[in-house]
């Protein structure tokens, strides 16, 4: 019989679900998005009932394109954290009640971690610097001895969170996403304004630029401000990526996280590894955004590696460190 | 010139050379072509300034650090005194599994004390990591023995921990910028050196000892941390 793992991810405005087999081969990935409206950023209450509205039918969804019931299912996962509480708590209580229901093992999933082992499983990586960029997340990251490893990070504001709120205060529409809009309008852009650049080592911090952005808005052009904002909050990032690599002797990078979809965030990474002989993994949409099959796989690895959960220890959490995740799969 | 590649950094290249008829080394940093032009020089020009500026204060302090020999503006290149032999403290720590206590002691003296030393006259390194550290043997040794010194030879050796790399300091006389100054050096030995993280105590403790007003610096570490733990990561 093949090992089948069923994955919930729930974390953000995103509910998906995945089924991966034993082999790593992903069966089934549908998901759907709850875009807020313009001017507003998605909130927890609503984010989470757009999340309940689909769920079951994503669950249908995924079993009827992999050909499976949930009986030939062999391991739930769903996202442990990080998140927002109240669209976690719609992933976690339905993955609780299969795995009651159908007497399934459970294993709940950092989400991080979740995004870099399909990473890894995708691009065939071995062992990349990886630089985590997302709505929640800007993070540096390395593998070392058994723990993937927070080299830099942002002090404040993720680089999604940046472009999500820069995207309000200058009007730009939700849908697809914010952060697409203002790559498409960053094209246009010719003039390069001076915005603050803040690099500590390998941390950084977006705060004060959106303050800064906030306060000359008026002045500039919308495809100006897209430019200069994406090729300097870029440059920051990429910059904090080169430097963990120089520190960790690493050569090649993978991009995760759904600002990883930015071909120009892509490009630049790219740039940099020309000048060092490096080797960028970058990954396509489908997996770079949220996605359930990415907690599948994940799950899968850790249950694989003996890692098991009783039905007490199957919550959710807000706040969950990659560092936290004691890597067992990896050696 | 004789320039020989030895490192490419994350900011620019590193060459040996000789100048003026000493063997030297060479910082250029080079024009990255991923980030705008205009960008580019302004950081480029102004981590120039900066590096060279505190190498010159930092040396007064009695700080360990490579003297500074000329800094041309038009390639943006230090040249500096060549710290050798020497390895940075990350390699020692790679290439040495068991490293003995008294010696972990001795260098996290030395790195407290300096990163006070900075601090008191209101210098932030800015990027406190262990590769930005170089250990250098204080005897004076025959030639022969210096020219093919191996990472366990620094076990023996009592060393002087040189600070490098100060492209990314500045001044400030806030608790705060110290505090972060002192957190990115947490995090660059937990992460890359996870099972010598005890060494960051002491590190601390001599810190306390030479730095003025330490403890309003170390309180605001305290508050640093909890910020780096409550932060909100997702998505
Ligand atoms: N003065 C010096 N003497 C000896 N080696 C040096 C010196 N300066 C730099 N190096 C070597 O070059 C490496 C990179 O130098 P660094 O100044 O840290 O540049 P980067 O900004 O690229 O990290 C160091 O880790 C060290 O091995
Ligand atoms: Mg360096």
């Amino acid at each position: 019989m093949v090992f089948l793992a069923l994955g919930i991810e729930g974390s953000a405005n995103k509910i998906g679900v995945g089924i991966v087999n034993g082999d790593g081969e992903i069966l089934a990935n549908p998901r759907r998005t709850h875009i807020a409206p313009p001017g507003s950023g998605f909130l927890p209450k609503e984010t989470a009932d757009h999340h309940r509205a689909h769920i079951l039918d994503l669950i249908s969804e995924a079993l009827s394109q992999a050909q499976v019931t949930l009986s030939n299912i062999s391991l739930i996962c769903y996202t442990k954290g990080p998140g927002m509480a109240l669209p976690l708590s719609v992933g976690a209580l339905v993955a609780r009640t299969l795995s009651q229901l159908y007497n399934i093992p459970i294993i709940g999933v950092n989400h991080c971690v979740g995004h870099i082992e399909m990473g890894r499983l995708v691009t065939k990586a071995e062992n990349p610097t990886i630089l985590y960029v997302s709505g929640g997340n800007s993070q540096v990251i390395a593998y070392n001895e058994s723990r993937y490893r927070i080299f830099g990070e942002t002090l404040d504001i993720a680089v999604g969170n940046c472009l999500d709120r820069f995207a309000r205060i200058i009007n730009i529409s939700n849908d697809p996403a914010p952060g697409y809009n203002i790559e498409q309008l960053a094209k246009q852009g010719k003039n390069l304004i001076e915005l603050p650049y803040v690099v500590k080592g390998m941390d950084v911090s977006f705060s004060g630029m959106l303050t800064f952005i906030e306060s000359i808005a008026k002045n500039h052009s919308q495809e100006d401000l897209c430019f200069s904002l994406q090729e300097t909050a870029f440059a920051m990032l990429v910059e904090t990526a080169e430097r963990a690599m120089a520190h960790c002797n690493s050569n090649e990078v993978l991009i995760v996280g759904g600002v990883g979809c930015n071909l120009r965030l892509q490009e630049m990474v790219k740039d940099m590894l020309k000048d060092r002989n490096g080797k960028l993994h970058a990954m396509d949409d489908r997996y770079c955004i949220d996605n359930g099959a990415m907690i599948a796989y994940t799950g899968m690895l850790q249950y694989q590696h003996g890692d098991r959960m009783e039905l007490i220890d199957c919550t959710f959490t807000q706040r969950f460190r990659t560092d936290e995740v004691l890597v067992t799969w990896r050696s | 010139m004789d320039l020989t590649l030895i490192s490419q950094g994350a900011e620019g290249k590193i060459y040996t050379c000789t100048f003026l008829g000493k063997k030297s080394i060479k910082k250029e940093r080079i024009s990255r072509s991923y980030r705008q032009k205009s960008l580019d020089t302004k950081l480029r020009e102004r981590r120039l300034i900066q590096e060279s500026r505190n190498l010159v204060k930092i040396r007064k302090e009695g700080v360990p650090v490579p003297g500074l020999y000329f800094v041309d503006t038009i390639t943006c290149s230090l040249y500096m005194e060549f710290i050798t032999p020497s390895i940075s403290l990350k390699n020692f720590f790679i290439q040495n599994p068991s490293i003995p206590q008294s010696l972990l002691s001795d260098f996290a003296n030395q790195i407290g004390k300096s990163v006070a030393l900075m601090h008191n006259v209101q210098c932030i390194h800015g990027d406190l990591t262990t590769s930005n550290m170089l250990l250098k043997p204080q005897v004076s040794l025959a030639t022969e023995i210096l020219n093919d010194f191996s990472p366990a030879d620094y076990l023996v050796n009592p060393c002087m921990v040189y600070f490098i790399d100060f492209g990314l300091s500045y001044g400030s006389s806030t608790p705060e910028d110290m505090a972060v100054d002192l957190h990115v050096l947490e995090k660059a030995i937990s992460s890359a050196h996870p099972q010598l993280e005890k060494i960051f105590i002491e590190i601390l403790a001599a810190y306390k000892i030479h730095k003025r007003k330490a403890d309003s610096v170390l309180t605001k570490l305290e508050q640093v941390r909890m910020r780096g733990r409550k932060r909100l990561a997702f998505g």
